[in-house]
């Protein structure tokens, strides 16, 4: 390889040095690889294409499970000065669609939803241009055996052949070895190099703590927020508890708190974002829907409230901690029970048998529209009975199964098979959640055995069943507290158009 | 349960309405419901400064409002859905209007793009500011892809020096905001985001001053108001911010349904080949029209009701002195519904 890819990071993306296994990966693909790479959350994935894109002639095609999450990068690329760079999903419509199709070819980096990709016309589109790489984002959801599976993922490998079998990186941060074995095979690459990173965040200890009852679970989140340098996240199954704790807390006298959730709106939630981000704000009472897209590198903490439905999440969510390689720690909040609501969550995922049997009988009425079934959205949602993740489980379902040309009957099967499945698969990754919460030797090499890894090294705070040092983690600066806090407003306006 | 600021403008629209309209149709008038009935509503029992005041309310918010002034005793019920204030709800509003003067500012129904002329305004401080400081690398607070496309135009078509940018901004704006006797420009300036100071969302303004919700919000929706008309009634002292509101005002706020049966009008025909070219029912088309005679001042009524019968409405109606179509039906039994209706429509205010 001829270009000397340090010099080019440092003069493109503004970075001193590769992070741990983007120089393998990008080299591999360079290579002209198809490659499959597992980096570990806060590793920085997206280099991982955004380099070689720069380097290959032609477009790169990214796929990406998560609307927001395409959004999110779509527009931190465009804030680093690439203008070449669009999202073509649902939210494309109208005439800025015919636009973007019609100059589809000037643009570097296509960011496209699994959906967009069932639609004849948006592959004859593509099938016209030059594609220098295709990237599997999240490439678990390929899986089956994968909490967030995603039927229209599983035609992945077909779509890569109509497209010419262009050079294909998949990657994903959290695989066992089962799914990395299923998502090559799933896109049909038959031969594939593979770097495989550990999960493992040595410098974030990890804990579990027992309280007895709901009450003592909020008195201890205010005293370790009282207690832990920041900044922090704290992490909720539910928006309602998310704002009661954040209530709570400022009662308390932690000032510099708020709550983020998908119930704001955007404008707040942005603003939310960029506060942590800034450093007005120390501590985010937040629900999953946060930290997808923000880069904050000095993360002191994360709490979870609630257990995480899976330990794909639950590795996710800690790993928004000590980006910048300092010490975090992740405290996990558990009192007896508290298994009930992740099973109850899990329920409301997946239709149960009684909505399948009303849908069927939408089906046999309908049997002609099964092929624009999403049309009809508002009335089988009310005739189900379906919750919003219930309803999307079953239209990816039908929607990838469209080509099949089945008889409704046929389908029906088929869908009350998939339900089946999906229930076994998400209780199954609650259960290895709690098994996890009650093991007695280090969970940091429980988590890396879920993973298929062994541990190999020693950490120092390492977990609460090998010893942590508290001390390393807790508030060191008194922070003085703010004077006066009265706003003028003429002040405030002259700081930020005058810089005075 | 407290009563909050969104219970006393609830209060003040039933006030006005005055039973004659059902409570459902202030729920349409505050959330902006773009039809001829809430239209020709909001200008017949002047609460038009309402209107679209407060979006995205729903229908369950609006039922509690009501229980909770009913409980108060603020509210009699006077059929399944009408109420009348009572003694002691007459005397809250009385209260509540003295204490809260700033509402003069408010006039949903003229500014109804205020939500796009924030976006504007949020943002083009945002980038100016960044601008003054030769930063390019951040996230702008506003999405919506119109905005940003919109400054972008904005800034190219106007060509102005990045340091005088802010400097203007910052000089129109103290002009304009001093002129706010009735509500303190902190509620909107703390929610503006410059270089590394991001501003407060709404919730953390309304804590930070003390406000609930609601009361916040008519504040925040009154000033922008206020910003809005000043700018616009004083284009020469604004030659930046004017910019943001050229292409918002809608010069005759028409539903895109009337707007076509105007055209139709124009071009010489009449109710029923309108009614049948379009596939619709008569009633819709006159309905149009009601709407359209609101809107229009100069449109002429005659073609639709005789000269000598809109006499005999307007006497009616002064006499009268309800809105009550009913009531003035039984005064001039010649005449339709629709041409008591169109008659109203053109009086619009002057009653
Ligand atoms: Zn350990």
């Amino acid at each position: 390889m001829s270009v000397d890819l340090l010099s080019f990071l440092q003069k493109k993306f503004n970075f001193s040095s590769f992070k741990q296994g983007q120089q393998e990966v990008i080299t591999s693909v360079m290579n002209g690889q198809h490659t499959f790479a597992l980096l570990p959350t806060g590793t920085g994935k997206s280099l991982c294409y955004q380099l070689p894109g720069y380097l290959l002639p032609g477009t790169v095609i990214i796929v990406s499970p998560l609307l927001s999450l395409m959004q999110d990068q779509v527009e931190q690329m465009q804030m680093n000065g690439e203008k070449r760079v669009i999202a073509l999903n649902s939210f494309l419509q109208g005439a800025d669609r015919r636009e973007v199709f019609r100059r589809l070819d000037q643009f570097k980096f296509i960011f496209v939803s699994p959906e967009m990709l069932q639609l004849d016309y948006v592959i004859e589109k593509l099938q016209n241009l030059t594609i220098s790489l295709f990237v599997v984002d999240e490439a678990h959801c390929i899986s089956q055996w994968g909490y967030e599976f995603r039927p229209d993922y599983m035609r992945l490998g077909n779509i890569r052949e109509q497209l010419g079998n262009p050079l294909t990186l998949a990657l994903t941060a959290t695989a066992t070895e089962k799914i990395a074995e299923d998502i090559i095979k799933s896109l049909h690459l038959t031969s594939c190099e593979k770097y495989i990173y550990s999960v493992d965040r040595p410098n974030i200890a990890i804990k579990v703590e027992q309280v007895s009852s709901f009450y003592d679970k909020q008195e201890r989140v205010v005293e370790l927020v009282s207690t832990l340098e920041g900044p922090g996240i704290i992490y909720f199954s539910s928006k309602k508890l998310a704002e009661e704790v954040a209530y709570l807390l400022k009662v308390r006298g932690v000032s510099d708190i708020q709550a983020y959730h998908g119930g704001l709106d955007q404008e707040s939630r942005m603003l939310i974002q960029q506060q942590f981000l800034n450093g007005q704000l120390d501590v985010i009472c937040a629900t999953s829907a946060f930290g997808m897209g923000i880069n904050k590198e000095n993360v002191r903490y994360v709490i979870h409230f609630h257990m995480p439905l899976q330990m794909e999440s639950y590795l996710q969510e800690i790993g928004r901690g000590g980006r910048d390689g300092g010490k975090s720690i992740a405290i996990l909040l558990y009192s007896p029970g508290d298994e009930l609501l992740p099973y109850q969550l899990v329920e409301n995922e997946v239709p149960n048998s009684s909505q399948v049997e009303r849908l069927g009988y939408w089906l046999r009425q309908n049997s002609n529209n099964l092929q624009r079934m999403e049309e009809f959205e508002d009335e089988i949602i009310a005739l189900a009975g379906f919750s919003e993740t219930q309803w999307r489980l079953a239209k990816d379902f039908f929607i990838s199964h469209r080509q099949k040309q089945l008889k409704y009957d046929e389908i029906l099967q088929l869908f009350n098979d998939y339900v089946d499945q999906r229930m076994a698969v998400k209780k199954n990754h609650v259960y290895q959640m709690k098994k996890w919460l009650d093991c007695e030797d280090c969970r940091r090499e429980k988590i890396l055995n879920y993973f298929g890894e062994q541990r190999k090294i020693e950490v120092e705070d390492c977990c609460d069943l090998c010893g942590i040092d508290n001390s390393s983690f807790t508030k060191t600066t008194c922070k003085n507290k703010k004077g006066d806090e009265s706003f003028y407003w003429k002040q405030y306006l002259s700081t930020i158009l005058l810089n005075k | 349960m407290a009563i909050t600021f969104l219970h006393g403008v609830v209060l003040n629209c039933l006030y006005k309405i005055n039973g004659e309209r059902t409570i459902y149709s202030i729920y349409h008038l505050l959330n902006g419901k773009k039809s001829s009935q809430t239209i020709q509503d909001a200008k017949f029992y002047q609460i038009s400064q309402y209107f679209k005041t407060f979006p995205k309310l729903s229908r369950e918010h609006f039922d509690e409002l009501i229980t909770d002034l009913e409980r108060e005793h603020l509210l009699l019920r006077t059929s399944q859905q009408s109420f009348l204030l009572t003694e002691d709800g007459l005397n809250y509003l009385k209260t509540f209007l003295a204490q809260h003067a700033f509402i003069h500012y408010l006039d949903g129904y003229q500014f109804q793009q205020d939500e796009v002329f924030w976006e504007r305004l949020s943002l083009i401080v945002q980038v100016a500011s960044n601008l003054r400081m030769e930063e390019i690398k951040y996230l702008p607070v506003q999405r919506n892809k119109d905005v940003q496309a919109w400054i972008k135009r904005f800034l190219v078509i106007n060509n102005i020096k990045r340091t005088d940018l802010s400097k203007m901004l910052y000089d129109e704006m103290v002009r304009c905001l001093e002129g706010s006797q009735l509500v303190d420009p902190s509620l909107l300036v703390m929610r503006l985001t410059g270089f590394r100071n991001i501003g407060k969302t709404k919730r953390q303004a309304a804590e930070l001053l003390g406000y609930e919700h609601s009361h916040y919000h008519y504040q925040f929706v009154s000033l922008l108001h206020f910003v809005m008309s000043e700018i616009h009634k004083n284009e020469k002292k604004y030659p930046l911010l004017h910019h943001l509101l050229l292409d918002l005002h809608e010069d005759v706020p028409l539903t895109d349904s009337a707007r076509l049966t105007l055209k139709l009008i124009n071009n010489g025909l009449l109710i029923e080949e309108i009614a049948k070219i379009r596939k619709l029912k008569l009633n819709t088309i006159q309905d149009h029209i009601v709407e359209i005679a609101l809107q229009i001042q100069s449109f002429d009524i005659s073609p639709y009701v005789s000269e000598e019968l809109q006499k005999r409405i307007v006497l009616a109606v002064k006499k009268i002195t309800s809105r009550q179509l009913k009531q003035i039906r039984q005064e001039i039994v010649d005449a339709s519904y629709f041409e008591i209706r169109l008659v109203m429509a053109q009086l619009g205010d002057n009653i």
